[in-house]
């Protein structure tokens, strides 16, 4: 959740969003309509598949004797609440692009009846009509979608929650900062949606990747450091997403040492402890080149070591999404940082 | 005089000395020294990140605080002689938002490359500014007058649909959005001899034009009607000053952000001492503003291992700090 801290920050920015948000309800209810109707076909069809989906599911299961979820079930989330689902749900709500990647992985692809207008990834994601942004969701879209579960992230509004909840939808929250978590999340996912077995096999799939990196980031090497900049100097420290794969990957977080989860250092102290690798997620390459100081370091002037990941890059999305392409970000990253181990 | 320009110097000086990373008092001297007035010191044995530190990054920083804080203070001031309101300040007419405006569409189409060291995102920035006080200043003329109350209410209205553009912007690139409130929040850090650059032509003819001014904002102090009587061409004075403040403060937010509370305070901090004439006014505005933020900024980039905003601190200190003189001149039975 690389950017929790702005919600912490500037809270005050968000409402005013909601605000006009709020504000566009009535001009937009024309194509809300329009768009309801288009969910409830859908529906319709999504139930026909489903119905088939769950059967051969359960010829599977029978098979492999994999367990099925037993309803009601209750699950605590990552903001320690306490959810019951009553029955097996049919239709969820993604509020992430997280969760939309972890819901499709797992095979729940056509369960899902809405998303957020940054869920690129899988492509089919792009066929689910959206609900808006994920700080900022249309709530009145999300109520029509009539979702039996919503898997949110940590941005969620608490009164746009209860609305819903209200609306009779469970509110799931996934907001995992680290490998481990996201994984507990997917199997987590998996035991909501009855999709255990698929979930088992993304988190063992998740688990060989990681093994095979430590395996080859055991072959001895020096450690590196490495500034994150996510621009005009914010970086990610620890307890962030990014602070702790760069952890998991054995590099040295030049921002750790501020102990904040989102510091923003000063120029000089990043050209003081000058790091091996510099990390920019926003700022192009050309661009730091021409601030002065900075310019001097090692890592600014070699490409080789000014690695620049485009803010809506799918490589950006892989380093930065809490879900099940997480592995694969991390190896990306440190064949990045390590590319002398991965030859 | 000659001592308001060493204690600037001196703080100058301090400052630079000061800072997250630890270069010691001798290393800074010799640094300073070499790249700066370039005698004959030896660098030996001082890492290349410490000379790239002071020269590049610390000392560029505090001359820059100081130019910005200056600006800044002498521009509220000035608008505050002409709206004769004390709520003026430099971006009483729109200027921030149409600045952040522009900046906002500069970090969203994000060029980049940029020109001289400057990103597209200050340029847009610029242009932004001075078209919000044209507009501003196009739609509260009634002929060849500009009166001051649909100066200020017009300069309200566009700054509340500009900020509304951006809060619209910002929702529909939320991948953008950190980046455009990080500029917003104004700062310093990362910026140096190019902002400089950028900054200095307009601060130096225009504080010097608004200088020349003084007198006559001194007379219009007395009310407008007054000062024509005395030979004031008053609607020349005020679009003078208007059209000169706003080119100063436009470059200096481009280049740095939004700094609030500088261009407010100030002005009122220093006429607490010296009085509302401009004459005096002015300069000391100008000399208080600069060191002011300087000192912020010092508090913001070493008071932790992290960098705080300096609008934060400039806001966290000036506040209380004008509360208190306020206060304690009603107490006087003083005071303006």
């Amino acid at each position: 959740m690389k950017k929790r801290w702005l919600q912490k920050a500037l809270g005050a920015a968000l409402s005013l969003s909601l605000v006009l948000a709020a504000g566009c309800g009535s001009a937009g209810q024309e194509s809300t309509a329009a768009e309801s109707a288009a969910a409830e076909s859908t529906a319709a069809e999504s139930m026909a598949a489903e119905s088939t989906a769950a059967e051969s599911t359960a010829a599977e299961s029978t098979a492999a004797g994999a367990e099925e979820t037993q309803y009601p079930l209750t699950i605590t989330d990552d903001l320690g609440t306490s959810v019951t689902i009553e029955a097996e749900p049919e239709r969820v709500v993604s509020l992430s692009p997280a969760n939309t990647e972890t819901l499709f992985a797992l095979g729940a692809g056509e369960m899902v009846v809405g998303r957020t207008d940054y869920c690129n990834y899988p492509p089919e994601a792009a066929d689910v009509p959206s609900i808006g942004t994920y700080t900022s969701p249309n709530t009145e879209l999300v109520i029509s979608m009539e979702p039996d579960v919503i898997f949110a992230s940590d941005y969620i509004d608490d009164s746009i929650r209860s609305q819903v909840e209200e609306a009779g939808a469970k509110v799931i929250v996934f907001a995992a900062s680290d490998l481990e978590g996201v994984e507990k999340n997917i199997q987590l996912a998996g035991q909501v949606l009855n999709r255990n077995e698929e979930a088992a096999a993304l988190v063992e799939g998740m688990e060989a990747e990681m093994a095979e990196l430590e395996e080859i980031l055991s072959a001895g090497h020096e450690e590196k450091s490495a500034f994150i900049d996510l621009g005009g100097y914010y970086s990610a420290g620890p307890g962030s997403l990014l602070g702790n794969m760069l952890e998991d990957i054995g590099v040295r977080n030049v921002a750790a040492e501020t102990g904040e989860m989102w510091p923003q250092l000063s120029v000089e102290t990043i050209i003081e402890s000058n790091p091996d690798v510099y990390i920019s997620l926003y700022s192009t390459p050309e661009e730091l080149r021409q601030v002065a100081g900075l310019s001097e370091l090692a890592c600014i002037q070699s490409d080789d070591t000014l690695i620049f990941y485009d803010g809506l890059s799918p490589e950006a999305d892989r380093i930065q999404r809490a879900g099940p392409r997480l592995a694969e970000g991390t190896r990306l990253l440190a064949e990045q940082v390590y590319p002398e181990l991965f030859q | 005089m000659v001592l308001a320009i060493a204690g600037c110097l001196l703080l100058v000086y301090l400052c630079t000395v000061l800072g997250a990373a630890s270069i010691s008092l001798g290393e800074v001297n010799r640094i300073l020294l070499h790249e700066i007035f370039h005698l004959p010191v030896s660098l030996e044995g001082i890492p290349s990140g410490s000379i790239a530190i002071i020269r590049d990054v610390r000392l560029p920083r505090v001359i820059l605080g100081f130019l910005t804080g200056a600006s800044l203070a002498v521009c509220g001031a000035s608008y505050q002689g002409i709206f004769q309101n004390p709520m003026a300040d430099p971006y009483i007419l729109g200027i921030s938002s149409g600045a952040a405006l522009g900046a906002a569409l500069g970090i969203v189409l994000h060029f980049s490359g940029g020109f001289a060291g400057l990103s597209g995102t200050t340029f847009l920035a610029f242009a932004g500014a001075l078209l919000t006080v044209f507009l501003v200043y196009a739609i509260s003329r009634a002929g060849r007058r500009v009166p001051i109350s649909s100066l200020l209410l017009s300069g309200i209205a566009v700054n509340q649909s500009l900020s509304a553009f951006l809060s619209l912007m910002m929702l529909f690139n939320q991948q953008s959005m950190d980046q455009i409130l990080f500029w917003t929040m104004g700062s310093l850090n990362g910026k140096g001899w190019n902002q400089i650059l950028i900054i200095l032509p307009y601060a130096a003819v225009g504080i010097f034009l608004l200088l020349t001014s003084a007198r006559e904002l001194d007379i219009m102090l007395m009310g407008e009607e007054t000062a024509v009587q005395l030979g004031v061409q008053v609607e020349r004075v005020k679009k003078k000053v208007m059209v000169v403040s706003s080119i100063v403060t436009a470059a200096v937010v481009s280049a740095t952000g939004i700094i609030g509370f500088v261009g407010l305070l100030v002005p009122h901090v220093v006429r607490l001492f010296t009085g509302p004439r401009h004459r005096v006014l002015m300069p000391v505005s100008l000399v208080f503003g600069g060191t002011f933020l300087i000192l912020c900024d010092t508090v913001a980039r070493s008071a932790i291992t992290q960098e705080i905003p300096v609008g934060i601190i400039t806001a966290a200190c000036g506040g209380p700090f004008f509360l208190y003189l306020l206060r304690k001149s009603r107490r006087g039975g003083e005071g303006r």
